[in-house]
């Protein structure tokens, strides 16, 4: 992981980047950014199916009377900015060279930095076989030390669900950015949890990671194929129609990631871990309306 | 069938099932996927054995590798088809161009052996020798089928008697110590000499083949020539031909002289079957002779004329006189002797103008190359004589000769016997030898002859005749060759420059002469040669006169199975180095392959 995260002095020029929120930026309020969550200036949004964890003091009757099917109202709400990162560390993470995760370790890392450096709350969730582990929010310095950390002790294993992350751990911190960092595999498994994230108001940013071996596979002939986290083997023949259907396959993974934002929407990034991480934040993160250069 | 050398070496290939041991598919190959269900694999296809057996490119070279190594140390060896050496030996002595029915026998060879070389493999090496009295390597030994077709149509019948022990020792030269088929072509008359040659020069007896051309050829011919003055005309020739007739039947030919100035004689002689008689011509003095018959039906000719050259004429000799009035008188009685003195101003003579040298009283100069008769009168003799006691009565000079009641003069000195024949012995030694120095006569008496009792017997002037006659009898035997016999020629003291041979085909050769001395061998027509220059003209005779080469009617032999058309010889052939230099570019190979694989395997 270490040998992934840019030096730290590659982390202070980044610092002009800046996380990208969809609201605008606001001078006023307790934080600087307005999230898209209901806050304490109650100022009414929309409305949305209920989910559990919702407040129930947000019920409107009315719309639930309407719809046959409970809806809460949405308020937009000037708050402390807040930024979960959330990693993946199913088995499937440790795959390629570097692993997925460790990337994943890496770019949480350098987020939680850009983040912490712009004086952000930064909370971690990760999500593996012992189940869900999260760092509360937290901002200022003795946050970074936590981040690293909890991140630096992550190995892949075992399998992953984002269904797994409890509502309360989101609602109740109420981030205004989500950035889950996994490659998503299997797909059902995620694909719940996206879309109860992405009817959270805030802003979801569906990083898949994935090898260049996923991208461009080279197997060819008789082979045994392991799964990295079940275990399961399959042998046969591969060859080119085989790579091409592997190709599909993944692009289905990334369509369906990214259609579990809904109407709601959203952002879905995908990385191939042989890209530098100065480039990922510069480049692809900037790309994607993730980060920003931060206008002096 | 292949052989090893090494069959140990063999084992080596054990190695190979570990070489596939080694890259069997093992963990390596099971591929970790972080989502099974993303691949979809295909079922092992049954029939495609080259995608179920996919070749490892490693695995491959590899166990090209061990089976190079292998081969190498086992040192395999192939049943290869050796090429064989033919060596063809054509018979071009002078019988050779006896014709008959069936035309030349020269010709009919050639074409045999055409036929012969063009059944011989493509492989097999061939080398041609013309064998006369001078074998030569006409193609020397090569592959190339049509150069020796061009060799053997230029071989023609020569003039001479056939060598073919010769030509088997220049065959053997040629070779070294290789084996090779000889193939004959000959109308020799004795295979088994032939194949004894063959044996003496190093080749098998079964390896030695004649093709006997032969035919029935009747032929007559000169078989002998050979001349003797007469006695009681010193400057005419006796000169005696000896015809043979190697026919079945009887026959009569006219036997025709003709001189060097043109004066003819005939002679009809009847000879019956193998009979040979000798015809007999008085003949005046004259450089040469040619003696012919007119043999009609003959189917050979080489022997139907043949030349001598007469030793008589004018002998010049060179006098150094120590004052032997008998001496001189001896000398001057010889009706051919043409007597100069030497040192005196009138009639004087030089050494290079003579034929022969007497020297009374003077020692012979080292580089003398004339035949010499030395006296020794110098010195004050003692008053006493001394008897001969012996002589050597079956040498020429002294036959029939009784010097018995001799004396000469005593402490006159006497002879070693180191450098020739002893002639006279005294009481107190050897007075008298005679002998020959690079060619060349000479006779040394230690004894004036006017002191000894000999000037007052009839032996002394038949001594002095004698003694002329045999200084230079050896110069009248040089100057009758056989074909191929070289000419030689010394050159008087003094005497330099080029000489010039005058061949009887009216070709000049012109030669340098070396030591005071000129060699021709080119002498391979029969006829006169007449060389000339360096203050010398002298006339050379080559003539066949060989019985065995004029008795051509030979009975041809079944002609023998070809040898050559048989299977080659086959023989094991070991190859190490090809698989030894293939196992160093697939080792460089695989070192690439795998570094290849290493550094993409680092990415």
């Amino acid at each position: 992981m270490t040998g992934l995260l840019p030096p730290e002095a590659a982390l202070r020029r980044l610092a002009r980047l800046r996380l990208q929120w969809h609201v605008s930026l606001s001078m006023d309020g307790i934080g600087t950014r307005r999230g898209s969550r209901r806050g304490a200036s109650r100022e009414f949004l929309g409305l949305r199916p209920y989910e559990p964890g919702d407040d129930p003091r947000d019920l409107d009757r009315r719309a639930t009377v309407r719809f046959e099917r409970p809806h809460v109202r949405v308020y937009r709400s000037e708050r402390e900015a807040s930024v979960l990162l959330v990693i993946d560390t199913s088995a499937s993470m440790g795959h390629g060279a570097p692993s997925k995760l460790a990337y994943a370790q890496a770019l949480a890392c350098s987020l939680a930095y850009l983040a912490l450096a712009h004086h952000d709350r930064v909370g971690l969730v990760t999500l593996g076989n012992g189940g869900v582990r999260t760092l509360s929010a937290g901002r200022g310095r003795g946050q970074w030390p936590a981040v690293v950390r909890l991140v630096s002790g992550l190995v892949p294993d075992g399998r992953a669900a984002l269904d797994a992350i409890p509502l309360g751990v989101v609602g109740s911190r109420i981030p205004g950015l989500v950035l889950v960092m996994s490659d998503f595999y299997p797909p059902e498994r995620f694909v719940t949890g996206l879309k109860r994230l992405a009817l959270c108001p805030t802003r979801v940013v569906a990083i898949q990671l994935v090898s260049p071996d996923e991208l461009g596979p080279s197997l060819d002939g008789e082979v045994e194929l392991v799964d990295l986290e079940s275990g399961e083997t399959r042998t046969g023949w591969i060859g080119s129609a085989e790579r091409a259907h592997h190709r599909q396959a993944l692009e289905r993974v990334a369509g369906a990631v990214a259609a579990a934002g809904g109407r709601r929407g959203l952002t879905s990034v995908r990385l191939s871990t042989d890209v530098p991480l100065t480039r990922c934040l510069d480049e692809h993160l900037v790309r994607a309306g993730v980060l920003r250069h931060e206008v002096s | 069938v292949i052989s090893f050398g090494n069959p140990w070496g063999l084992l080596a290939l054990a190695a190979l099932p570990l070489v596939v041991y080694l890259r069997r598919p093992t963990v390596g190959d099971r591929h970790l996927v972080p989502l099974l269900s993303l691949w979809r694999v295909a079922p092992p296809p049954v029939r495609s054995g080259r995608r179920r057996w996919r070749i490892d490119l490693v695995t491959l070279l590899r166990s090209l590798l061990v089976i190079a190594a292998a081969l190498g140390l086992a040192r395999p060896a192939w049943p290869v088809a050796v090429p064989r050496r033919h060596v063809v030996i054509i018979d071009a002595s002078a019988s050779m161009g006896a014709r008959d029915a069936h035309g030349a026998r020269v010709q009919r060879a050639v074409e045999r052996a055409r036929a012969h070389v063009a059944q011989m493999p493509a492989a097999d090496e061939v080398m041609v020798i013309r064998a006369a009295t001078s074998p030569v390597i006409v193609h020397p030994l090569s592959d190339h089928r049509d150069a020796v077709l061009v060799a053997l149509d230029r071989v023609t019948a020569g003039s001479g008697a056939k060598d073919l022990d010769a030509a088997f020792a220049l065959a053997r030269a040629a070779l070294g110590s290789a084996t090779a088929l000889v193939h004959v072509f000959s109308d020799v008359r004795a295979p088994d000499e032939l194949a004894r040659s063959g044996r003496r020069h190093g080749f098998a007896v079964d390896d030695v083949q004649l093709e006997k051309i032969g035919g029935s050829v009747p032929n007559a011919g000169i078989v002998r020539l050979a001349s003797a003055h007469i006695a009681a005309s010193p400057l005419d020739h006796e000169v005696l031909a000896l015809i043979g007739n190697f026919s079945s039947r009887e026959r009569t030919v006219d036997v025709r002289l003709r001189t060097a100035d043109d004066r003819r004689q005939v002679q009809r002689v009847s000879l019956g079957a193998g009979e040979r008689k000798p015809v007999v011509f008085a003949v005046a003095a004259a450089a040469w002779v040619e003696v012919s018959i007119d043999a009609d039906g003959d189917g050979f000719s080489a022997d139907d004329r043949a030349w001598l050259v007469l030793p008589g004429g004018p002998i010049r000799v060179c006098h150094g006189s120590g004052g032997d009035p008998f001496l001189e008188a001896a000398l001057r009685a010889h009706p051919r002797v043409r007597l100069a003195n030497l040192g005196h101003e009138h009639g004087a003579c030089s050494v290079a103008d003579a034929d022969l040298v007497v020297l009374d009283g003077a020692a012979p100069p080292d580089d003398l190359r004339l035949p010499a008769l030395v006296v020794n009168s110098a010195g004050d003799h003692e008053p006493r004589v001394a008897p001969l006691v012996d002589w050597n009565r079956s040498h020429p000079l002294l036959r029939q000769l009784d010097l018995g009641d001799i004396l000469i003069p005593a402490g006159t000195g006497v002879l070693s016997a180191s450098a020739g024949d002893v002639l006279l012995r005294s009481t107190e030694g050897i007075v008298a030898v005679a002998g020959e120095t690079h060619g060349t006569r000479w006779l040394h008496f230690a004894f004036p002859f006017h002191r000894s009792s000999v000037i007052g017997t009839p032996v002394f002037p038949i001594l002095i005749a004698r003694a002329l006659e045999w200084l230079l009898e050896e110069d009248a035997r040089v100057r009758n060759l056989r074909p191929g016999q070289p000419l030689r020629v010394a050159l008087a003291q003094g005497r330099s420059g080029i000489v010039t041979v005058h061949r009887p085909d009216g070709e000049v050769v012109t030669i340098e002469p070396r030591d005071r001395a000129v060699e021709f061998t080119g002498t391979t027509l029969n006829g006169l040669y007449r060389v000339e220059g360096a203050g010398t003209q002298q006339w050379f005779a080559v003539s066949l006169l060989d019985p065995e080469e004029s008795d051509v009617d030979r009975a041809e032999s079944p002609r023998p199975a070809f040898r050559a058309s048989e299977p080659a010889p086959r023989e094991h052939r070991e190859t190490v180095r090809p698989f030894l230099a293939a196992a160093v570019p697939l080792l460089s190979l695989e070192i690439w392959m795998l570094q290849r694989r290493l550094r993409r395997d680092r990415r």
